[in-house]
């Protein structure tokens, strides 16, 4: 057997890894002294702080069914992708400092060793400090008071009006996605799926590809029945399009997004963000807003941070 | 200005399709240009916003320098100083929208 042993310290930095073969791969496992049987308590989660935090093991070759594939070994507990254990032997982290000769992703300097020692003793004391159950209380309290909508992005018509290349290289779809491409993204295009034109109907037909599976493509979420409440993480889109005869017979597509207050906003292509419809009226609900051309209402959709990519 | 440098010109029109784009000559870009009042400037003004539908045409250097033009006023990116200019009669942005090649807009597409 194989592991892949990664020491979770850096924030920023590549986190220094290293390999063992056969015979000291079981003897680390040994060291962990994981029981399978004993089952982490649900309320203990895993590190979040700055620093020296872990090890992840990863299992590469031949892999023992008593240990997950993937395991992130911190203090007591070893926590897998599925399930979370606790271990008897708390030293067990420790023992990867025998490896640091064997780091071969980036050059560590001399002193690394006492700086990654003192750091796991620090960090022993702080586990024994960290309430977890105070944390688990406070977190949701803390963010409601920043708005309904607390996941999605803020209205900020500045940044996206600068009258320059940010406003006119990227459009509707940038904008209610938070994410700026620069190249007038078009639903589908950085996943292989680019939405067909004319723009006729809001979903795919035989040789048609319509801007809802493009998106979802993208990896935006279709959510029907969101009926304008804010998804809690991500934030709110809405698709709507503009079918032909309108312009020209190209038809077009656009998108609003709800925003940390729960209004809607928007920005018509190369035109400037905007928090009003056609008529201007401030944006409630997309479904009832003055929409101009873009007549049909397509779908609401879910945006996950960091989980999407456009072109 | 060298003839080899493009500026590039575009008409603000779709919100989610590619607005139509095409490149100009600095020789045709000084004839454009030379339809504005850059005599009477100011920062204190607006430029006319529509939501849907044609909402006006961009002109940018190389540069790097913006004129977004619609309805008579020109708004001016000149690295990062915004400033307005009145297009009397909209004239410049007639011309810019006519140094487009021919077919690139569709003529139903604009209402100036």
């Amino acid at each position: 057997m194989k592991l892949k042993v990664t020491i979770d310290v850096f924030s920023g930095l590549p986190n220094p890894s290293f390999t063992l073969g056969d015979k000291d791969s079981k003897t680390f496992l040994n060291k962990v002294k994981l029981q399978s049987g004993i089952k982490a308590k649900e309320n203990v989660i895993s590190p979040f702080h700055l620093g020296y935090r872990g090890i992840i093991i990863e299992q590469t070759e031949e892999a023992v069914s008593d240990f997950p594939k993937t395991m992130y070994l911190s203090g007591k507990f070893a926590f897998g992708t599925e399930e979370s254990f606790e271990i008897l032997n708390n030293d067990a982290e420790s023992y990867a400092l025998n490896f640091l000769d064997k780091v071969r992703n980036i050059e560590l300097k001399p002193d690394f060793p006492v700086f990654l020692q003192k750091e796991m003793d620090r960090v022993k004391i702080l586990r024994d400090k960290i309430d977890y159950n105070k944390i688990l209380k406070l977190k949701w309290p803390i963010l409601t008071k920043v708005g309904p909508c607390y996941c999605a992005p803020v209205y900020e018509p500045k940044w996206w009006n600068d009258a320059g290349q940010i406003q006119y290289n990227n459009n509707c779809y940038n904008y209610s996605t938070n994410y700026r491409t620069d190249t007038f993204a078009q639903p589908g295009q950085a996943s292989g799926h680019l939405r067909s034109v004319p723009i006729s109907s809001c979903d795919d037909s035989a040789g048609y590809t319509g801007p809802k599976s493009a998106a979802v493509s993208d990896g935006l979420i279709d959510t029907p029945n969101a009926d304008n409440k804010c998804p809690r993480p991500g934030h709110l889109v809405a698709l709507v399009i503009a079918p032909p005869p309108a312009f020209g017979g190209y038809g077009d597509f656009h998108w609003y997004r709800k925003g940390n207050n729960g209004h809607w906003t928007h920005k018509p292509g190369g035109g400037q963000a905007t928090n009003l419809d056609s008529s201007g009226n401030i944006i409630l609900d997309p479904r009832n807003a003055d929409r101009g051309p873009y007549t049909v209402f397509c779908t609401f959709m879910k945006v996950l941070h960091g989980h999407i990519k456009l072109q | 200005m060298e003839e080899k440098e493009k500026w590039i010109c575009r008409a603000l029109i779709f919100s989610g399709l590619k607005d139509p784009e095409w490149k100009i000559t600095a020789s045709e870009a000084e004839e454009i240009l030379s339809a504005l009042d850059t005599e009477n400037k100011t920062d204190d003004f607006a430029l006319e916003e529509d939501v849907s539908g044609y909402r006006g045409c961009v002109l940018k250097s190389p540069g790097g320098v913006y004129w977004r033009a619609f309805n008579g006023v020109v708004k001016v990116n000149d690295n990062g100083k915004i400033f307005f200019c009145i297009d009397v009669g909209r004239k410049f942005e007639k011309l810019l929208i006519g140094s487009a090649p021919a077919g690139i807009i569709a003529g139903n597409l604009l209402n100036i």
